[in-house]
């Protein structure tokens, strides 16, 4: 079909086209005006997770509030810090300008700042610590964590400004535990009973006042939401910076477009694929440090293949994990011996890991009758072939692509992995139940450094512990450091624990990897650490670089 | 013509009936359960056993189809678990913006689509022909990310055109409401464009080809024969007809326009239906995955009963048989 045929000359279709475009071109050229911007400096941060709600008992335990932004607007009495170098980390005064124990350690007496209000001019005080720790433990408000409360039988109202928490024993962690969790306003939310908390997310919110640096300026779900400086805050000259802004982006590389462009100055977390980019812009600073989180390959011990410790030992000795770092992490991490990781007080030093030793992993797997007698290249004992199925969350790509590296390191000394990944939530049923081979994971440390939710026998029922994984001598010593509150007398124990995780392998930890943050270099005091990436936030200030 | 309407809406409640049943037992029979949101060192057997009673999910899950079923018949949708929200309001706030990203991107896939589909038909054969064809199969069979991500690298970060993502500005509620408007489409220029142009290949070949196969018809020639403007002839006779199965298309394509949004809505963060469900199923959340479903469902319905009714109001044979 031609175009004359059609009836439309050439003078017809081009004034067609034309009007077309430039209608097209007029709408793009008023779309694309810019709006009249806020010219009010901000810092922006370009985060992948939305807030849920602002009253963190009842809303679930995402990554905001492990983030500990919640800290931004509310005080928690005292303030871990992070320096666990040497020993348990220490806590700066916050609500609490003090604290003490008494002799037998069953009471612990906060004394108060008189000096701390609430952002609607209320003072903050000791009823409203009583009222939040009533919230903590109440069964209608089913706080997630109300089991760090467990061991506080009660907490007394001395005076406005004092407050004591009664323990029913005396244990290492109890400063953690009474500290756990923001004081929240009893005169603006105990308005809602108890009762009705969980159906009305949306209600504190409306009701919202604060005690920490920064109030909730605004929030659109799935946009932004802001941070404002909270004027009554109780700190000489802070917050140091105004206004926040919370970018909501779940697309990596928009977070990062977001950040090479200059419409944001942070990003929490970067693959560390995306570090050199980062290096190499001069508008930009790479910030690192080592998170309190172990990498392991867990190996389910009640499996035939898994059920020996040296058959263990051989794995990882089969696994190049210096391959795996150099492919995945680009040098951001290091080979790991120990679940602690080696900035933390508790850290055995005198130890190495695993060295990667194909030959000798070949030895073992043979002593212990692991052979292949019919020439397939898989070893097999009593007709049964060393094939088992290595599966992971599909959420992480590093995880994803640690499969096929494993599958190919232990293909070299005789041993068949098939792979799998699902999503997280369809993989923690299998795990619960103990329903696996072997899984790559990640778990993260708490102060209270309490290994038996990973490695005690009394973690394989609603632990952590899911290769079932059980020894007396461990749990023995996992008892006595949980029971230790002198971290002198716990360090030859953390020691001797670490020694025998070491030699029995129920998981072989991977390596110690780095979190990466990429930050503007006119953005400073940022110090992302261990307990938060937002770390001491009300410090951050935007500043010109000259 | 309304009988007709109410018979399809009669049978396609019984069909939605069905589809959320589905959805219910298979997103129930998953593994995995919402519960998780909420694991943390603390958890232990007897807490979580409490939150499964507080969210009913202790009950057999017969049961509780049943009083779920109950409450959708007297309108209640349920509570998301993880927003602590009634979940259609969940969807509610997010529908119109949903809509917009697709009205926006349809618009760009037909517009861009009938142009180019058209200019190819009347010069079939010529090089600009061939360039069309080409570039709509590129088009066609280029996934929406990587048309995103170029355009995005381009058109946002280095020549700052539009911005990377996001509806509105910061501070867009303080500007006037004209200024609003155009920081609206500001926004909304860049994701509709993409999502057009990755979607506009098959219309061009839609165009295109219907419009060859109905130029060599009886009627054209007739028409040409009675005297009739060659303008005429193409744009009331030959492009009408050529366009029915195009809105046989456009009813069938909502659902898979919705799907495609999805990634542009997370890509953009445009706080779409996509992104609240995707979240909700990896949260195993199963008040917003149900009620996500009963609103798709319906859309897949109101589309393909709008196409039909589309098809009846330029097919006179169709509307003669309705």
């Amino acid at each position: 079909m031609r175009y004359e045929s059609t009836g439309l000359t050439r003078r017809g279709l081009a004034p067609f086209l034309a009007t077309l475009l430039l209608a097209w071109g007029g709408l793009w050229s008023a779309c694309a005006k810019p709006p009249a911007d806020s010219s009010e400096p901000s810092i922006v941060v370009a985060y992948p997770f939305d807030i849920q709600g602002v009253n963190e008992l009842t809303t679930p335990s995402t990554p905001i509030m492990n983030g500990m932004l919640y800290f931004a607007w509310f005080l928690q009495l005292v303030e871990e810090q992070a320096d666990y170098q040497d020993g348990p980390p220490s806590f700066e005064p916050r609500l609490a300008e003090s604290y003490e124990f008494s002799e037998d350690r069953l009471q612990l007496t906060f004394n108060l700042r008189a000096n701390v209000v609430w952002s609607d001019g209320a003072p903050v005080t000791a009823e409203d610590v009583r009222w939040t720790w009533q919230a903590h433990v109440h069964p209608a408000v089913n706080w997630s964590f109300s089991e760090a409360k467990a061991r506080i039988t009660d907490v007394e109202v001395v005076d406005p400004l004092t407050v004591i928490f009664h323990f029913s024993e005396a244990y290492a962690v109890q400063l953690q535990d009474a500290n756990l969790g923001v004081i929240l306003p009893k005169h603006a939310w105990s308005q809602l009973p108890f009762e009705e908390w969980r159906q009305n997310n949306a209600w504190f919110h409306e009701h919202m006042v604060v005690n920490g640096p920064y109030i909730l300026e605004s929030w659109r779900p799935q946009q932004r939401f802001v941070l404002r400086r909270n004027e009554r805050y109780f700190e000489d000259g802070m917050p140091k910076t105004d206004r926040i802004v919370f970018q909501i982006t779940p697309d990596t590389n928009s977070r990062l477009a977001l950040l090479r462009s200059g419409q944001a100055h942070m990003i929490e977390v970067i693959d560390p694929s995306d570090a050199a980019m980062i290096e190499s812009d001069p508008s930009l600073n790479l910030l690192s440090h080592i998170p309190r989180s172990f990498f392991f390959v867990a190996w389910n011990v009640s499996r035939p293949w898994f059920a020996e410790k040296e058959i263990r030992q051989a794995l990882t000795m089969g696994i190049d994990r210096e391959e795996i770092i150099d492919s995945l992490h680009f040098g951001f991490s290091s080979p790991a011996h120990s679940p602690f990781p080696s900035n933390l007080w508790a850290h055995n030093d005198n130890m190495k890991p695993w060295p990667y030793d194909p030959g000798q992993a070949k030895e073992i797997l043979t002593r212990h009758g692991w052979v292949d007698t019919d020439g397939d290249g898989i070893r097999d004992r009593d007709g049964e072939p060393f094939s088992f199925e290595l599966v992971t969350n599909s959420e992480s790509q590093v995880r994803v692509d640690l499969l096929p590296m494993i599958q190919e390191h232990l293909k070299r000394i005789g041993i068949e992995v098939r792979t799998r990944s699902m999503e997280f939530n369809a993989l923690l049923g299998p795990l619960n139940q103990h329903d696996f081979d072997a899984v790559i994971q990640a778990l993260a440390l708490d102060t209270s450094l309490n290994l038996s939710y990973f490695f005690h026998s009394d973690g394989i029922d609603g632990g952590y512990n899911w290769g079932m994984y059980s020894n007396p001598v461990v749990d023995a010593l996992i008892n006595a450091t949980v029971e230790q509150i002198d971290h002198r007398v716990a360090k030859p124990l953390y020691d001797r624990l670490q020694v025998m995780l070491h030699e029995e392998v129920p998981m072989t930890f991977l390596y110690e990897s780095q979190r990466l943050s990429a930050v503007s270099k006119n953005l400073h005091d940022v110090d992302p650490n261990a307990l938060s990436g937002f770390f001491h936030i009300r410090r951050w200030r935007l500043e010109d670089e000259d | 013509m309304l009988r007709f309407v109410l018979r399809r809406l009669g049978s396609s409640a019984l069909l939605l009936f069905f589809v959320l049943t589905a959805t219910f037992f298979l997103i129930h029979l998953a593994p995995g359960e919402p519960l998780r949101l909420f694991d943390n060192p603390w958890m232990t057997a007897d807490k979580r056993q409490e939150l499964r009673q507080l969210y009913g999910l202790d009950r057999p899950i017969t049961q509780q189809y049943f009083s779920w079923l109950s409450a959708v018949l007297r309108g209640e949708w349920g509570y998301s678990i993880a927003l602590e929200r009634p979940a259609f309001d969940v969807l509610k706030e997010r529908l119109p913006n949903t809509a917009l990203l697709v009205i926006a991107g349809v618009t760009v896939e037909h517009v861009v689509g009938l142009l180019l589909g058209l200019v190819a038909a009347v010069r079939a054969g010529s090089l600009i022909d061939r360039q069309i064809r080409i570039l709509s199969l590129l088009l066609f069979s280029l996934p929406i990310f990587c048309l995103a991500l170029v355009a995005i690298e381009l058109l946002a970060v280095r020549w700052q055109i539009f911005p990377i993502n996001q509806m509105w500005s910061d501070q867009a509620d303080q500007l006037p409401f004209v200024a609003r408007l155009l920081d609206l489409l500001h926004h909304l220029a860049l994701p509709s464009l993409i999502l057009g142009f990755a979607r506009c290949g098959a219309v061009v070949r839609f165009v295109r080809n219907g419009l060859l196969d109905v130029m060599g018809k009886d009627y054209i020639r007739t028409a040409r024969a009675k005297g009739l403007s060659p303008s005429r002839v193409l744009w009331v006779h030959a492009l009408r007809n050529a366009l029915i199965p195009l809105v046989q298309r456009f009813g069938v394509a909502l659902p898979i326009l919705l799907s495609g949004s999805l990634i542009i809505e997370v890509m953009f963060s445009w706080p779409g239906v996509g992104l609240a469900v995707f979240q909700a199923i990896s949260q195993r959340d199963y008040p917003v995955v149900l009620a996500s479903t009963a609103l798709a469902g319906a859309m897949v319905v109101l589309g393909s009963l709008m196409a039909d009714v589309l098809q009846a109001w330029l097919d006179p044979r169709v509307r003669d048989a309705i």
